[in-house]
């Protein structure tokens, strides 16, 4: 199968018939699971990702700023295959300690002393960018609880198929492994939260590029779950006046 | 944060960092001195980033390939940190010393494999039947600032210092020698630079020491090589940075990365002058042996019985053997054999040169215990005159001693 | 009226509330939510919170444990509540000095997992905690009925939370609406007006028909996103005794039973809201994933 193909009028395509800088539906939602304070689901094409916050008390007199515990998970029917050892698996231990970090300084958690705030993440599917869609999901799911944050936190995919920059890659084009970058981006202060590459080898001129194109298409995603959230506030907005 | 850590001090290094002179002089982009010693063992290397230090051991093992990577070997890089004094003072900023261990280790792991610094398929011995399996062991001896740097500097090493024996398949039998003829084929040498961003100062340090590290509220390793080939990059904690500030780091990266491949290949290029590191037990080591010569023979058992023909084409299509003059002398020896005994004497005759060798390992063993130099020149001079001895008789198909022969032709 | 995200520059010059912070002199968002200024505060108010109680607010718990002088109370907020041994009625109302046979008879009083209902005493400053009393005959232990859990932000504060239904018959049923989202269904007892019940009764078959009607209308009224007091509850029970649905079907047909009290909340909510934001409905229609 051909990665890139050129059109009759010159357009390059992917694999499934998206321009090079081209993200896939994104679908937000938020308030997903009633019994949590604050959950979100976040769907970019196939990927899907939930993520559920539970704001609990300690009983310990604690420091004076809260806690903040992070469980990622990739559920073993994600894949394609069926994955039966899930427990040993340390990739999962490595990214839920790179969410706990990022979050930890985003968080005001100064202002919840003697707390703890849970937050269970799941890929419920994976096709392809599911690290960036869970920073997403934890993003929404934390503005849904109500928790105060510095900053807008967006993650985006952007990879390489030979020497072109794509953006928002898909399970096949992920798989070759040319190139594979998450980046996290703040909002509010434009400036970059968090960097992962995973390559077999790229020309610093590549990765300049790599880096341009994934900050554009962070304010798109930014934008695609500012109406999300927007949307969720104007649908519910009698329930300001309730009191 | 978490940092316990006078407010005095924090305040006295935020201030040397920001006027780029550092409470041990060094600038704002310097790296301590680094040294590097390569020792005799199988991968054996001690990197010493200023009080940093950094113990690692490779070893190999016999296994199968995954059934459907038939000519893949395997890779892991374990990593002990369990060094019982700092366990209990290191709490960086970032993260605890156990939990540092997950970030690192996963790091090296996903960078080697997928920058191919070395392949898989040069851990092939019999495609689908036989692998090695390389465990490049570290151990942080000393801690103090920038663990993943010193990690992954001394994984790369010891990866170029990791020799593996040959493995010869004759009839009935694999034997191992473990006369080490082959370095394990490094194609490159990704360098890892360890920015630390701390709040309140644009620019990022390099090469934390301890007490700066627990300043550092981020981190941002960049892995490259020589060539200007980014391998890989990573980031713990909430950067906050602009995108010039990450190329100007990777921009940054390219030029340690220079240095460093400089002194590792000058250390590399004087590794035989240097003392003998010796810290692993020999009993362990023999073990080893031991497993690894029963996993050869029950492979061997296993598809002696079907193919006659994959022994003898697996012998013509090894890599090893490259030279044509030592093909022709080991056609020689071969004929030779074929014309005057049985295949029963050879038999016997390779058996007894066998448990000599094996014999003569174990005396090499005895001498490295003891720990006495001159001794061990001693029984090193007469190991080596004792194989002479073998390879003159000429019935020794290995191909140590065919390059031997090769070698004494040229200078004879 | 303004809707934000965390990291929303806000306004300039006046005291950053709740859901806001300062940087550099300028204020900026750091929940989601809508922006409302209060004189010179500016505040934003996100559509989920955890409870956060007031002084005076009823409250009602689960008692988690019993501790040197006093209990911790589960009260679904972001730390547990405080019940001190000094702070409850005493069997007979009596006034007295708590003594040390008081300390050690604690759990005669409230053991854990007891359901009590309470007043917010007071609130720490310097750390949040929450004090409790129940002090008045009408708070206490609670029996002869059942507890369920509502979201809090559809509970306003009213002048009573004790709220009772179905008087026409012989046997009232009666609901205690805690602050918190907690609210008890019980069965008063006729003759006392306390509330404060000392015996556990035997419940005919009929009450509890009528105590599971006055359920299922609650829960109603939170699935149709309606606040929750004595004018919503009473609308529900009447159009489910206009439409004759029995007990078993009524959160089948919760559109018809939530419609009449929608029309008057939506009346009140008109008066209060801005007039460009009239026009907008709310819609319950579209779910897409939910999970409960």
């Amino acid at each position: 199968m051909l990665e890139l193909r050129h059109d009759n009028d010159q357009s390059t395509l992917r694999m499934n018939g998206r321009k090079l800088l081209e993200l896939r539906d994104i679908k937000c939602q938020l308030d997903v699971m009633k019994n949590t304070s604050g959950s979100a689901l976040f769907e970019i094409g196939n990927t899907k990702v939930v993520a559920f916050l539970q704001a609990q008390t300690l009983g310990v007199n604690q420091l004076n700023r809260g806690i903040l515990n992070v469980n990622f998970f990739v559920t073993n029917f994600s894949a394609i295959e069926h994955r039966a050892d899930i427990k040993k698996d340390i990739k999962m231990k490595e990214f839920t300690r790179m969410i706990k970090s990022v979050f930890e300084q985003v968080i005001l958690l100064d202002l919840y002393p003697r707390s703890q705030l849970d937050l269970q993440v799941f890929v419920l599917e994976a096709d392809g960018g599911y690290r960036s869609a869970a920073f997403n999901a934890v993003s929404l799911a934390l503005m849904d609880g109500g928790i105060a944050m510095k900053d807008f936190v967006v993650a985006t995919t952007a990879g390489l198929l030979g020497n072109v920059g794509v953006i928002d890659l898909i399970y096949q084009e992920e798989k070759k492994q040319n190139c594979e970058f998450v980046l996290v981006h703040l909002q509010k202060a434009q400036k970059i939260a968090y960097v992962n590459l995973n390559c077999n080898k790229i020309r610093l001129s590549d990765f300049e590029k790599l880096m341009s194109i994934s900050v554009d298409s962070c304010d798109k995603i930014a934008n695609e779950m500012k109406t999300a959230i927007r949307a969720k506030l104007v649908k519910n907005i009698n329930s300001f006046y309730f009191k | 944060m978490f940092s316990s850590f006078s407010i005095n001090e924090r305040d006295f290094l935020q201030e040397a960092i920001k006027s780029n002179f550092r409470v041990d002089a060094r600038g704002v982009q310097d790296y301590r001195s680094i040294e590097v010693k390569f020792g005799q063992e199988n991968g054996q290397v001690l990197l010493k980033i200023g009080k940093t230090q950094i113990l690692t051991q490779s070893s190999l093992k016999l296994v199968t390939p995954q059934p459907g990577k038939p000519n893949e070997g395997f890779f892991r890089f374990n990593t002990e940190f369990s060094s019982l004094q700092q366990a209990a003072e290191y709490t960086s900023s970032i993260n605890t010393l156990s939990e540092m261990r997950v970030d690192i280790t996963r790091f090296i792991d996903k960078v080697l494999k997928s920058s191919r610094a070395t392949d898989r398929e040069s851990l092939c011995i019999v495609q689908g039947r036989l692998v090695w399996s390389l465990s490049v062991d570290l151990y942080l001896i000393n801690e103090d600032g920038n663990i993943m740097d010193a990690c992954f500097i001394a994984s790369v090493l010891s990866l170029m210092n990791t020799r593996l024996p040959e493995v010869t398949i004759t009839r009935d039998r694999i034997k191992i020698n473990e006369e080490k003829v082959k370095y394990l084929n490094v194609h490159h040498i990704p360098i890892c630079t360890t920015f630390f961003f701390i709040d309140g100062i644009e620019n990022p340090i390099i090469d934390a020491n301890a007490k700066e590290e627990k300043l550092a509220k981020s981190r941002l390793s960049i892995c490259m090589n020589i060539f200007e080939d980014l391998c890989g990059m990573s980031s713990l904690g909430c950067l906050e940075a602009d995108p010039q500030t990450i190329i100007k780091c990777s921009k940054v990266a390219l030029i340690k990365t220079k240095e460093i491949t400089k002194i590792i290949r000058e250390a590399f290029a004087n590794r035989n002058n240097q003392e003998i590191l010796d810290f692993l037990n020999s009993k362990n080591k023999r073990s080893l042996q031991q497993e690894n010569e029963r996993t050869a023979q029950q492979f061997l058992q296993n598809f002696l019985g079907n193919d006659d023909k994959n022994t003898n084409q697996t012998n013509d299509d090894d890599d090893i053997v490259e030279d044509q003059e030592v093909v022709e002398i080991l056609r020689q020896n071969y004929n030779k054999k074929a014309k005057s005994t049985n295949q029963q004497s050879i038999d016997k005759s390779v058996q007894k040169k066998e448990v000599r060798i094996s014999q003569i390992g174990n005396d090499v063993q005895d001498a490295l215990n003891s720990g006495n130099q001159s001794k061990r020149k001693d029984k090193m001079k007469e190991k080596q005159e004792k194989i002479q001895e073998i390879d003159s008789q000429g019935d020794n198909l290995s191909l140590s001693s065919a390059l031997k022969k090769k070698n004494k032709n040229k200078n004879a | 009226m303004r809707i934000v995200v965390p990291g929303d520059y806000v306004d300039e010059g006046f005291i950053a509330g709740h859901g806001t912070y300062e940087q550099e002199g300028k204020i900026y968002a750091s929940l989601a939510g809508i922006v409302h200024r209060i004189d010179k505060v500016i505040c934003v108010k996100p559509l989920k919170t955890s409870f956060k109680p007031d002084i005076g607010d009823v409250i009602i718990g689960r008692i988690v444990a019993v501790e040197n002088k006093r209990w911790t109370v589960d009260i679904n907020s972001y730390q547990h509540g405080v019940l001190n041994l000094t702070n409850i009625n005493l069997p007979g109302g009596l006034q007295r000095r708590r003594s040390e046979e008081d300390k050690m008879q604690m759990r005669n009083y409230f053991k854990e997992n007891d359901i009590i209902s309470g007043e917010v005493q007071s609130i720490n400053t310097h750390d949040g905690k929450i004090n409790m009393q129940t002090r008045n005959l009408k708070y206490g232990k609670l029996i002869n009925g059942f507890l369920i859990k509502v979201d809090h932000n559809y509970i306003r504060r009213m002048k009573s939370h004790i709220l009772e239904f179905f008087q026409e018959d012989w046997q009232p049923i009666a609901c205690i609406i805690g602050t918190n989202g907690y609210i008890w269904i019980y069965t008063p007892d006729k003759l006392t007006q306390n509330t404060q019940q000392s015996e556990v009764k035997v419940i005919s078959k009929e009450t509890r028909v009528k105590m599971a009607v006055l359920r299922n209308s609650i829960i109603i009224l939170e699935k149709v996103q309606l606040p929750i007091f004595k004018d919503t509850i009473q609308k529900v029970l009447d159009s489910q005794r206009q439409n004759a649905i029995e007990a078993k079907d009524m959160l089948k047909s919760y559109e018809i039973l939530g419609k009449e009290a929608k029309y008057l909340i939506e009346s009140e909510i008109n008066l209060k809201k801005p007039v460009n934001l009239q026009l907008i409905q709310t819609d319950i229609n579209n779910q897409d994933f939910i999970m409960n």
